[in-house]
């Protein structure tokens, strides 16, 4: 039973850092992130089957994992306002050329980001785009002015 | 997927304890311990031992499924005396005066590869003569 529980309190946590966290932060990690990615796992594995070395307590806690991720996955398809909370909204970063700025601070990117973002898709300046979008993914979707 | 988790909240892989007792005129036992577990789990057995009228040579006698591939990481209170008979344990204790009571715990750790069920009896011996035994099992799960 306790498996159970440990593995629903940790699954719910890490939902509420990575919501926390940020887009951008997730998808793209570097060096060090990747260490404290495995680091992180390391310390939740503890948390969750603490010293048991079972097969059952293994498949218990993939099984609560499992559950639990379809269960929120049908949340959000079901209901739009928890999609909202679950998956985040596309946030619009550049309109017409000028910068979004409280929208950069909220995601805690600067204009630098955004700048090599849009060279890296082929748009020399920030001036040329129409609209320049997070995506729930992390990624920047960018527009160009026809 | 959602049956393993519905099982484990209903407790059919441990390691929810479980009490079993037994009554005599001399005296009472109860043993509280998990009768479920998986590999690798440490637990807590607590035996309850109540006088009913005094006990000289009081003797826990445990089968030997409780330390068969268990580890054994500490008795409290220690027994002034240990030994075996025929392959079960056997912790000795100071005399107990009628209503008096002892109370003994016992913390193990369950071996990576023990798995399947065993017998887990306990009794109590006033010298040789028994006073009461609880019957019980544990299911060990892979």
């Amino acid at each position: 039973m306790d498996l159970v529980i440990r593995a629903t309190v940790v699954f719910f946590f890490i939902f509420l850092i990575t919501r926390i966290a940020g887009r951008r932060e997730l998808s793209s990690l570097e060096p060090f992130d990747v260490i404290l990615l495995v680091v992180l796992g390391d310390l939740v594995q503890q948390g969750i089957t603490q010293s048991d070395e079972s097969v059952t307590g293994t498949l218990i806690v993939i099984s609560t994992v499992t559950l639990l991720s379809v269960g929120v996955s049908w949340i959000s398809f079901r209901s739009p306002r928890a999609r909202v909370i679950t998956e985040g909204e596309p946030l619009v970063l550049v309109q017409d050329g000028q910068v979004i700025e409280r929208n950069l601070r909220r995601e805690r990117l600067t204009r630098g980001d955004l700048e090599e973002e849009a060279r890296q898709q082929q748009n020399s300046s920030l001036a040329d785009v129409r609209w320049a979008i997070l995506e729930k993914d992390g990624s920047i979707s960018f527009i160009a002015k026809s | 997927v959602a049956v393993l988790p519905v099982l484990a909240l209903l407790n059919v892989f441990g390691q929810r304890p479980t009490t079993t007792s037994a009554r005599s005129l001399a005296a009472g036992l109860t043993v509280t311990a998990p009768a479920r577990l998986r590999s690798g789990l440490i637990f807590q057995v607590r035996v309850e031992v109540l006088a009913h009228r005094a006990i000289a040579s009081p003797r826990l006698v445990f089968d030997r499924g409780w330390w068969d591939s268990m580890s054994e990481n500490s008795v409290e209170p220690q027994a002034s005396n240990e030994s075996t008979e025929n392959g079960d344990v056997v912790l000795s204790y100071d005399s107990l005066g009628a209503g008096r009571t002892l109370v003994v715990w016992l913390y193990f750790q369950v071996n990576p590869t023990n798995v399947g069920q065993r017998r887990e009896d306990v009794a109590l011996e006033d010298g040789s003569r028994v006073l009461a035994r609880v019957h019980r099992s544990l299911t060990i799960f892979p």
